[in-house]
């Protein structure tokens, strides 16, 4: 390897490392200035912002819980180190018709990919993209063995309402670690939990 | 040593430094000292459009052989990285209109991109990386999106490599990333085409395509 190349490699790794470091604490931050701002100054202000949860829960206990709740539920987060994702409603759609949903949609992509590394499998020779895919098989059938086991866990729900609800939210569950609002129509990436019950997080 | 180091450190940093925003565009610039070429396109990637009783989708992989391929990428700390399914739509046919629903990927810090500014004629649907810096060779990743239908039973697709830049540095929302600025009047130094619309890959459908730095290769799945 040539001394550039070397440096460059270098750099890459060190680069990675501090861009890694912080930044999820500094979203954390924002994110709940931000919102403790608008409680104070727009308590009835309408929008639409993110509970980012302190662990990973399953999608049947975030089901209940958001159960008689007077907000509106827009979507779902899910994530790992390894994947993240999301799930956002239909106009009409109820939480318990979207959860089945979401389950539904998430077996049947992860079953898609299985699917299309075996066809990888079958015609590509290049023995570096060959391992790429079986661990990239290896994932997808980890996660299929985390779902049998645990279910669809998710990170964070997407909630609409007015600031002092959304709020009361908060300050009523333990397990949101920070509210985040939404300043897109489109999901943003989410904001890992700090533990995982996932056996997949390949990092 | 204290020396060395901090001499490394300053290589690094500096091979950062050079972005500004024009926010009103949508663009920064990218310029960079360790890298400005397109180390930043995947060598590999396959792409599925379909179909399911719920809706249309779209499954797209993506693979870097070495990692020459990714310098641009890694060596600029607030790099994003977008991938973005074109679909034709001057005839107002497109198959697909706009992501919703179930989306995943494994891209690091993933999110679903907001066009900037629509372009007429085409619907771009993208699930693009915050975190650029973050993606490694050797690996297989994906992004997986149902998307409603954009009116037409099929369409031309249009597969494009496009590199931006976080700012500000650490925000990971979608209007946080910028697509790179350069020089040339189209821009196609930071908008690679690995499958271009002349190509006339139709979905729903499947394609691979093989990107050799200056060239596509392309083949039914």
């Amino acid at each position: 390897m040539k001394p550039l190349s070397v440096l460059l490699v270098m750099c890459s790794i060190f680069v990675s490392m501090s861009v890694s470091a912080g930044s999820v604490a500094e979203r954390v931050s924002v994110a709940q200035k931000h919102f403790d701002e608008m409680l104070q100054k727009t308590p009835n202000k309408n929008v639409v912002a993110i509970a980012f949860f302190t662990n990973d829960m399953s999608l049947d206990r975030i089901q209940n819980v958001l159960k008689g709740s007077p907000l509106e539920v827009k979507g779902f987060h899910h994530g790992t180190q390894s994947y993240s994702g999301g799930y956002t409603f239909k106009p009409g759609e109820t939480v318990d018709e979207a959860v089945q949903n979401y389950r539904q949609s998430h077996m049947f992509f992860l079953q898609k990919r299985m699917e299309i590394d075996d066809g990888l499998l079958q015609v590509e020779s290049d023995k570096g993209l060959r391992r790429a895919v079986e661990t990239h098989r290896k994932e997808s059938v980890q996660m299929k063995k985390d779902f049998d086991e645990t279910g669809l866990r998710i990170v964070g729900v997407e909630l609409a309402g007015k600031v002092r609800n959304i709020n009361s939210f908060k300050e009523k569950h333990g397990f949101v670690r920070v509210i985040e609002v939404r300043n897109t129509a489109k999901p943003q990436s989410a904001i890992l939990p700090q533990s995982s019950k996932l056996k997949g997080e390949i990092r | 040593m204290k020396y060395l180091f901090r001499l490394f450190v300053i290589v690094c940093l500096f091979g950062n430094v050079g972005a500004y925003a024009n926010l009103a565009e949508g663009t920064v610039s990218c310029t960079s000292t360790t890298s400005s070429g397109n180390e930043f396109v995947p060598s590999y990637g396959k792409i599925i459009i379909d179909e399911d009783s719920f809706s249309r989708y779209y499954i797209q992989y993506m693979y870097w052989d070495n990692y020459e391929r990714l310098l641009w990428l890694n060596t600029l700390g607030s790099s994003t990285f977008e991938p973005d399914v074109t679909f034709y739509d001057y005839d107002g046919e497109a198959y697909g209109g706009e992501q919703f629903n179930y989306w995943t990927s494994n891209l690091p810090s993933p999110y679903v991109d907001t066009p900037f500014i629509d372009q007429d004629g085409e619907k771009v649907i993208t699930i693009g990386s915050a975190e650029a810096v973050k993606i490694t060779h050797g690996k297989v990743y994906h992004t997986i999106t149902r998307m409603t239908d954009g009116g037409g039973s099929s369409s031309w697709v249009k597969l494009i490599a496009q590199r931006g830049r976080q700012y500000p540095t650490g925000c990971f929302s979608t209007w946080c990333s910028f697509g790179c600025e350069d020089e040339d009047e189209d821009n196609s130094l930071n908008n690679f085409f690995t499958l271009p619309f002349q190509d006339h890959f139709e979905a729903p459908g499947c394609q691979r395509y093989n990107w050799l730095w200056n060239i596509t290769s392309r083949r039914d799945c």
